[in-house]
C-alpha cells in the first residue's frame, strides 16, 4: 500500500514555504484569498454576534426574571426580610462617632492651633453631618412626621422623634463646634438595627460593675427625679488609660449622657433621625495622642472591643 | 585508515574518566550522546592479526605486561559502564516545585505574607487571613510539588541493570602468565582473554584462536541462537563479523582465546547502554499540551494581574488592596485542580491496566499510547514466541503444514523420518519434563513428543556412534543400532544442499526410487520456498547398512570414518521457525483499523522478517518494503523520510541497536507518536526514545523492563490493543475533566472584576476560590475519567491535531457554562445582601465605605447601620451563598460534562464513582460551611437552607442550553454550527 500515491521516486516531499510573523499577523488581520478579517469572515463574524447576542440576552434575562421576582415577592423596600437574631447585624448595635477622618483606617481625629483652615475639614464634616438634623423643618416631606416625644409618649407608628439641635449648646456649629477653643465636641450616634428594643437598667442596683462611677452618679441623680429617665441608652467615654484619662480633662455629655429610649425601636419610618450624643471635651492636653474610648450601655447591648461591639475608639490630637 | 583509528582514538579519549578540561560536564555527555549515535566504524576486526598486535603493543601469547596494563589502565580508566550525570533528588524536587502553575502560586503565596506583613507592621492588631491564605497557598504548591516529584523521580536504574550483566573475574593472560582471577573492570585494550562455554564475555574480543565456540548473542541482538565464533575474515559490520565476540554475551559451548578491542563504554554494549541511559524520551504528546496550556494561562494570568494593578493603582486604590485582588485574580485563573486531575486520572487507568496484566511505569505513556500513530516492533519475543518449532513437514512433493501431519500418521516415510528426527536431535528430556538443548533440536522434539515417543525410539535404537555438528561439513550424523532387526542405521540431519548432495535414494510412499536430477530440483525447490516463508530448513536421511559388512560387533570410529556417509535414502525436510504468538495477528488487525501503522524493526534476517510480516499481517501485498540493516546504513535521512513517507508497510531488518533508534527518530521527526515494542537490550534505546516503549514481563531483558514505560506482564501483545483503546478513552474523558474544571473557572474570576469594576464588596474570596479547585471539584473532576467511552473509539484515526485543551472547550467553558455559573453566582450573592437590607443598587460603588476598618456605621438600604465586623461577616455569608451557587451548578455541570456527544437521557447516570462525586461534592460543601472551624479558616459561612436554592434555575438553564447543544451537534443542525462552535 503506498503511503502518498501523488509522491514519485526521488521525489523529495515539499513543504509550504514559511511565512513571518507579519505576514501572518496581517493575513490574521485580514486575509484577501478568504476574505476574513480577524480570522473569520464577516459572515462568520455576523452569526457569531446574532448567537452570542441571543444566548446572553436569554442569560441575563433569566438574571432579571429571577431577581425582580424576588425583590417584589420576598423583599419589603421598608423592612429588612432578615432582622436582629435571624440577620448577620444581630442585635447589638455599635457605636459610631462623627467627625471622621479623611484617610481611610484611621481613626485619629487631628488639628493644629485655634486658627480656622485647620479645623475647617472637620468642622464641614459635621455641619455636613448634621444638615439632616437642621433641614427638617424645612422640608415638608420630612417635617411631618416629627412627633414631640418624651418617656411617656412614645411615638406612634409612623411618626418620629424630633432631635433638638439646640440642646448641644455649645457643641453646635455657630460656635465652630468649639474646635477654635482646643475644646472639640465629638458626636457620637448609636447604629440603627431595625426592630431592635433596648433593654434600659431600669433597676439601680443591678448596673454593671464595671460602669463608671460618673456615670453612676449621673443614672442616680436623674432616675431620683423621675424613674423614666432610667429608659436611656447610656453612653460613657474616658481615656483608654490611666494617663489618657487624667490628660482628657472633664468631658460633658450634651444633652445628656445617653440616648432615650422612645427613639427605639427604629422602623425605617420616613424621617426617622438618630438620636445623638455629643461628647465636649472641656479642657484635653495638646501635643499628644489621647486615645478615647466611648461605650453604649444597655442590657443588650454586648460590649466587645475586638469586634467593636457596642464601643467605638477614637484618638485625638491637638496641637 | 589512518583517519578512522584517530577517529577511534578521539572517541577513546571522549570517555576517558578524567574530566575533560575543556568541556563542561553537560557539554560532554551530549558529545558523548551523539558519538554513541552513530553507528560503530572500526576496522579492528579487519586488519590482519599481526597489524592488530602491532597496534595494541600486546603479543598473542604472552599478552600485555603488567605495566604496559597498568599505564593503560589509568589512561582509559577501568572496563565498567560510566553512569550518565544525573541530577541531584534536590534539584529534581526544585524544578517539580517550579513547573507549570507552581510559579503563580509563589508569586501569590508570597504577594498574601507581603501583605500580612504590611499589615503587621501598621497595626497592633492584625488579621490573619493573609497569613493563613499565604500558607494554604505554600501547602498547595508544596502537595502539587510532592506529587509530581513523586512521579519525576524515577532514579535511572538503567545503568545499574546492565552492570549486573558484566562477569567479575575473566582469564587474562599477562607477562605470560594466565591469572583466571582478573577482575574484569581491570581489563583493557590489548589484553589477551581466554573465555570458556558458560563463561560471559568479559570485552569486545577478537578470536585468535577457537574451538567449537559458540556464542548467544541475545543480550545483544535479543536473537538467541547460538552462533560461531572462529578465527576467520570479518565481515564489514563489526555486530554481525563472524571473528568478534561481545562484551556480555554467553559462550554456550567451546572455548575461545581473543584479544580485548574494546572496553567498558566503547563495547557494542556499552553503546547501548550509554544511549539508553543518555537519551531523553520525548515529552508525551499530554505533557506537551498541558505544558502549552499552562504556559497560556500563567502568561494570561499574569498579564491580567498586572494590567489591573496598573489600572488601579492608577485610579488610587491602595496598595494593599491592589494585592488582594491581583492574588485573586491570580488564583482564580489558575486552574490549581488540573494537574492532580490528570495525574488521578492516569493513575486510575493504569490501575485498571494493571488488572489486564500490563504494568504502566510512566503515566502518560498510557494517553500517549491512544495517540500513538505508529508501533515499531521488535519480532523475535515480541511478535513471535522466541521458541523454535516445526511448522512444515516435506515428504516427496508435497509440504504439509504441522497441524494437518496426523492424516499421514501411517505413512511409512513419515516414520522413518520420526525415527530419524528422535534419533538425531540432540536434545534430551529432562528428569522434570523440561527439554534441554539447542532451540531447533528442541523443537524437533517437541514435534516428534506430539506425533509419537521419541523416547522409545530412542530406547528401541541405542546410539552407537554420533558425529557432532561443526561448522565444516554442516551436518550431523549419528549410527544407531535397529533393535528389531539388529542391523546398524546411519541417520544424518543437516543442510539440505549438503544432505541431498549425499543420497542416493528418495523415500516416496509406495517405496524408494533413485534420486534423479530433476528429483533433485524439486528438493531445491522445495527447500526454497520453505526458506524463503523464513524457515530454517533441515533435511533428513537415512541409510540401513548391511550386517555382512557391519556385523553386530563392529567398531564405529568417528575421527577415521569407517563407515558410508553417502548413497544414503532422502527421507524430507522439516521447516522450523519462531511462530508468531497467537493473539498477534488478531491485535494487528485491530491496532491497524485504529489507524495505527505496524511496521517490524528486527535484527533478524530479511526473508524471517518477512514470512512473520506476512504471518502477523504487519505486510498485507507483496508491496511490503524491507529495509535492511545495511541499506539503512548508506541512506540519508531524507531518503529515509521519503521512504517512510512512500511505503506505508515496512520492515526493517538486520538493524542494530542505534538503527533502531534512528527509525524511531526519524519516525518523530514526522510528527508520528511512536510505540516501540521490543524484548532485548539492543531495544533499550529505541525504547527509551520512543513516547511508549512497551517492553515484554515474561521474556524481556531486565534491561527493556527498567528502559520501558509500560510493561506487559504477560507478554500478550493483544494487551497493546486495549492499552490504545484505554489511551483514547482516557484522551476524551480528560477532556471533560478538564472542561469542567475550567467551566469553574470563569465564576472565580469574574468577581475580581465585578469587585474592580462596579466597586461591590468582593462576591468571592481567594479561600472560597481554592476550596472549590482543590475541594469541591476534584472528586467529580477525576470521577468523569471512569466514563464509558461515547462512541467506538478504535474506529478512529489517531488524533494527530485534536487538542486536549481546544479553543471550542474555551469557548463553552468560558463563555458559555462558566457565565451561567457566574449568573447563579451573582444571583446568590445579591439575594443575600438583599435579604440582610443592602439591596443591589446600594451596593454599587459601595467598595471603599465598605472595606474601611474606621468606618463603623455603614448605612444599608434601609437605614440599618453596620459595623466593620457585621458587615464582613455579612460578606462572608454572601461569599458562601456564591460558593454554594458554583457548587450546585457544577454538580449540574458534572451531569453536564458527562458526554459530549451523546444525551445525558442516552447514558443516564451509570457512573456509580461521579454519583458518589457529586454527593461528595455537596457534603463537603455543606462542611465547608457548617463547621465552626473549617467555616473560619475557609471565610465561608452557615448560610440558610433556602440560599442553596438560588442557583437551580440557572442549573436548570444550563442543562437544557446543554442538551440542546449537544442535541444540534449530534444531528449536524444550523449547518454545524454548533459543531464548530463548541464540540470539544
Amino acid at each position: 500500500m503506498l503511503r502518498n500515491p501523488k509522491l514519485e521516486e526521488f521525489q523529495m516531499d515539499t513543504k509550504p514555504p514559511r511565512k513571518s510573523f507579519q505576514h501572518k499577523f496581517s493575513d490574521f488581520l485580514h486575509n484577501d484569498e478568504t476574505g476574513t478579517i480577524l480570522g473569520r469572515t464577516p459572515e462568520s463574524w455576523s452569526k457569531i454576534l446574532v448567537f452570542y447576542t441571543i444566548f446572553y440576552a436569554a442569560l441575563i434575562a433569566l438574571f432579571a426574571i429571577c431577581m425582580v421576582t424576588f425583590l417584589q415577592q420576598f423583599i419589603n423596600p421598608r423592612v429588612p426580610r432578615l432582622q436582629q437574631e435571624y440577620s448577620v447585624i444581630g442585635t447589638s448595635p455599635g457605636l459610631g462617632f462623627r467627625p471622621l477622618p479623611a484617610d481611610v483606617r484611621s481613626t485619629l481625629i487631628y488639628y493644629k492651633g485655634t486658627g480656622y483652615e485647620s479645623y475647617k475639614f472637620w468642622e464641614d464634616q459635621l455641619i455636613d453631618f448634621l444638615s439632616v438634623y437642621k433641614k427638617k423643618g424645612q422640608t415638608a416631606g420630612t417635617g411631618q412626621n416629627i412627633f414631640n416625644c418624651d418617656f411617656r409618649n412614645p411615638p406612634p407608628p409612623g411618626k418620629v422623634c424630633d432631635v433638638d439641635i439646640r440642646s448641644w449648646d455649645p457643641c453646635i456649629e455657630e460656635n465652630h463646634f468649639s474646635f477654635h477653643k482646643s475644646s472639640p465636641c465629638i458626636f457620637l450616634k448609636l447604629n440603627r438595627i431595625y426592630g431592635w428594643r433596648p433593654e434600659f437598667f431600669d433597676d439601680l442596683a443591678s448596673l454593671p460593675p464595671d460602669m463608671p462611677d460618673d456615670l453612676v452618679s449621673y443614672i442616680t441623680n436623674a432616675t431620683a427625679n423621675n424613674r423614666d429617665y432610667a429608659n436611656m441608652v447610656w453612653v460613657s467615654c474616658q481615656g483608654e488609660t490611666p494617663a489618657d484619662r487624667e490628660m482628657l480633662g472633664p468631658i460633658s455629655y450634651l444633652p445628656y449622657p445617653g440616648f432615650p429610649g422612645y427613639f427605639y425601636p427604629y422602623e425605617n419610618a420616613e424621617g426617622y433621625l438618630s438620636p445623638l450624643v455629643a461628647i465636649h471635651l472641656q479642657s484635653p492636653k495638646t501635643g499628644i495622642i489621647l486615645n478615647i474610648e466611648c461605650r453604649a450601655w444597655a442590657k443588650n447591648i454586648r460590649y466587645d472591643r475586638r469586634e467593636k461591639l457596642g464601643v467605638v475608639h477614637f484618638e485625638l490630637m491637638l496641637e | 585508515m589512518t583517519s578512522r583509528s584517530s577517529s577511534i582514538a578521539s572517541i577513546t579519549d571522549l570517555f576517558r574518566p578524567e574530566k575533560n578540561k575543556r568541556l563542561r560536564s553537560k557539554d560532554l555527555s551530549s558529545t558523548r550522546l551523539n558519538v554513541l549515535k552513530k553507528e560503530i566504524k572500526t576496522d579492528t576486526h579487519l586488519v590482519p592479526l599481526d597489524t592488530l598486535f602491532d597496534q595494541l603493543g600486546t603479543d598473542p601469547v604472552k599478552g600485555l605486561t603488567r605495566y604496559k596494563a597498568q599505564e593503560l589502565l589509568e589512561y582509559y580508566g577501568y572496563n565498567t559502564l560510566t553512569p550518565a550525570t544525573q541530577y541531584g533528588w534536590t534539584l529534581v524536587l526544585f524544578k517539580s516545585m517550579c513547573t507549570g502553575f507552581s510559579i503563580l502560586i509563589w508569586i501569590g503565596a508570597l504577594l498574601c505574607l507581603i501583605a500580612y506583613l504590611i499589615e503587621m507592621t501598621n497595626k497592633i492588631n492584625p488579621s490573619y487571613d493573609n497569613l493563613y491564605l499565604g500558607c494554604v497557598l505554600i501547602a498547595v504548591d508544596v502537595i502539587c510539588g510532592l506529587f509530581s516529584f513523586y512521579q519525576n523521580y524515577k532514579s535511572s536504574k538503567i545503568m545499574k541493570t546492565f552492570n549486573s550483566m558484566i562477569p567479575v573475574y575473566a582469564n587474562c593472560v599477562r607477562d605470560g602468565v594466565m591469572d583466571s582471577e582478573t577482575p574484569v573492570r581491570n581489563l583493557v585494550r590489548g589484553d589477551i582473554v581466554e573465555v570458556k562455554a558458560g563463561d560471559i564475555v568479559p570485552a569486545d574480543i577478537r578470536i585468535i584462536e577457537s574451538k567449537g565456540f559458540k556464542v548467544d548473542n541475545s543480550s545483544l541482538t535479543g536473537e538467541s541462537i547460538a552462533v560461531l565464533r572462529a578465527n576467520v575474515e570479518g565481515t564489514s559490520n563489526i555486530l554481525e563479523s563472524p571473528n568478534v565476540a561481545f562484551f556480555s554475551t554467553q559462550c554456550v559451548e567451546g572455548w575461545a582465546l581473543g584479544v580485548v578491542l574494546c572496553c567498558g563504554d566503547l563495547t557494542a554494549l556499552g553503546r547501548v547502554a550509554g544511549l539508553a541511559a543518555r537519551l531523553k524520551p520525548a515529552l508525551s504528546p499530554l505533557a506537551r499540551e498541558l505544558k502549552s496550556f499552562m504556559r497560556c494561562m500563567s502568561l494570561w494570568a499574569l498579564c491580567l494581574g498586572f494590567f489591573l494593578a496598573i489600572a488601579s493603582l492608577i485610579i488610587g486604590y491602595p496598595f494593599m488592596q491592589t494585592i488582594i485582588f491581583v492574588i485573586g485574580i491570580i488564583v482564580a485563573n489558575i486552574p490549581e485542580g488540573l494537574q492532580p486531575t490528570v495525574t488521578a486520572s492516569l493513575t486510575l487507568t493504569a490501575q485498571l491496566m494493571v488488572k489486564k496484566q500490563c504494568l504502566v511505569k510512566n503515566l502518560d505513556a498510557i494517553e500517549a499510547l491512544g495517540a500513538c500513530t505508529t508501533i515499531c516492533s521488535d519480532k523475535t519475543g515480541t511478535l513471535t514466541q522466541n521458541k523454535m518449532c516445526v511448522h512444515h513437514i516435506w515428504m516427496w512433493n508435497q509440504t504439509y503444514n504441522v497441524s494437518k501431519i496426523d492424516s499421514e500418521k501411517n505413512n511409512k516415510v513419515f516414520q522413518s523420518l520420526t525415527i530419524c528426527g528422535a534419533l538425531c536431535s540432540t536434545a534430551s528430556i529432562q528428569s522434570d519434563g523440561n527439554i534441554s538443548g539447542d532451540a531447533s533440536e528442541k523443537a524437533i522434539l517437541n514435534f516428534l513428543m506430539e506425533h509419537d515417543n521419541p523416547m522409545t525410539i530412542r530406547d528401541n535404537f541405542p546410539k552407537v556412534a554420533e558425529i557432532p555438528f561443526n561448522s565444516a561439513n554442516k551436518y550431523q550424523a549419528s549410527v544407531c543400532l535397529n533393535k528389531y532387526d539388529s542391523k546398524f542405521v546411519v541417520l544424518m540431519k543437516g543442510a539440505p544442499e549438503y544432505i541431498a548432495n549425499r543420497c542416493a535414494t528418495i523415500a516416496l510412499k509406495t517405496g524408494n526410487t533413485s534420486l534423479t536430477t530433476e528429483m533433485m530440483k524439486v528438493v531445491e525447490l522445495a527447500t526454497e520456498k520453505l526458506a524463503n516463508s523464513g524457515e530454517r530448513v533441515l533435511a533428513f536421511a537415512d541409510l540401513t547398512l548391511n550386517t555382512k559388512e557391519f556385523p553386530i560387533d563392529f567398531e564405529f570410529d568417528i575421527d577415521n570414518i569407517n563407515f558410508p556417509l553417502d548413497k544414503l535414502r532422502f527421507l524430507g525436510l522439516l521447516g522450523l521457525m519462531d511462530p508468531p504468538r497467537q493473539e498477534v495477528g488478531n491485535a494487528i488487525r485491530r491496532v491497524r483499523e485504529a489507524g495505527v501503522r505496524v511496521m517490524m524493526v528486527t535484527g533478524d534476517h530479511p526473508a524471517t522478517a518477512r514470512a512473520i510480516a506476512h504471518e502477523v499481517g504487519i505486510a498485507t501485498s507483496e508491496n511490503c518494503y524491507i529495509i535492511t540493516g545495511t541499506e539503512l546504513r548508506d541512506m540519508s535521512s531524507d531518503v529515509l523520510n521519503w521512504t517512510l513517507e512512500k511505503y506505508y508497510e515496512i520492515v526493517f531488518a538486520r538493524t542494530s541497536p542505534t538503527q533502531k533508534l534512528q527509525i524511531v527518530e526519524a519516525c518523530q521527526s514526522r510528527g508520528d507518536v511512536v510505540a516501540v515494542t521490543g524484548d532485548g537490550v539492543n531495544d533499550a534505546p529505541a525504547l527509551r526514545k520512543a513516547d511508549i516503549g512497551i517492553s515484554m514481563g515474561l521474556t524481556g531483558s531486565q534491561v527493556s523492563k527498567q528502559t520501558a514505560d509500560i510493561v506487559l506482564m504477560d507478554d500478550n501483545f493483544a494487551t497493546i490493543v486495549t492499552g490504545i483503546e484505554e489511551g483514547r478513552k482516557i484522551f476524551d474523558n480528560l477532556k471533560k475533566s478538564v472542561c469542567y474544571i475550567l467551566i469553574s473557572n470563569a465564576p472565580e474570576i469574574l468577581p475580581v472584576l465585578m469587585f474592580i469594576l462596579f466597586s461591590i464588596p468582593l462576591p468571592l474570596g481567594v479561600m472560597t476560590i481554592i476550596c472549590v479547585d482543590l475541594g469541591t471539584d476534584m472528586w467529580p473532576a477525576v470521577s468523569l475519567a471512569y466514563e464509558s467511552a461515547e462512541s467506538d473509539v478504535m474506529d478512529r484515526v489517531p488524533r494527530k491535531s485534536e487538542r486536549l485543551v481546544s479553543a471550542r472547550m474555551l469557548r463553552q467553558a468560558y463563555g458559555h457554562l462558566g457565565l451561567m455559573e457566574f449568573a447563579a453566582g451573582m444571583y446568590a450573592y445579591f439575594i443575600v445582601m438583599a435579604e440582610h437590607g443592602f439591596y443591589p443598587a446600594a451596593l454599587i460603588g459601595i467598595r471603599k465605605k465598605w472595606d474601611n476598618v474606621a468606618i463603623n456605621d455603614l448605612e444599608d438600604s434601609l437605614g440599618q447601620e453596620w459595623t466593620y465586623a457585621e458587615r464582613k461577616e455579612l460578606e462572608r455569608a454572601a461569599q458562601a451563598a456564591y460558593f454554594v451557587a458554583i457548587v450546585v451548578t457544577q454538580m449540574t455541570n458534572g451531569i453536564i460534562c458527562k458526554t459530549r456527544f451523546n444525551s445525558f437521557f442516552q447514558v443516564g447516570m451509570k457512573n456509580r464513582i461521579l454519583n458518589m462525586g457529586l454527593v461528595f461534592e455537596l457534603i463537603l460543601a455543606c462542611l465547608l460551611c457548617y463547621i465552626p472551624g473549617l467555616s473560619n479558616f475557609f471565610q465561608t459561612y452557615p448560610i440558610r437552607v433556602r440560599w442553596w436554592f438560588l442557583a437551580i434555575p440557572f442549573a436548570v438553564l444550563m442543562f437544557v442550553f446543554d442538551e440542546f447543544r449537544k442535541y444540534c451537534i449530534r444531528n449536524v443542525m444550523y449547518n454545524g454550527w454548533f459543531n464548530n462552535l463548541s464540540y470539544y
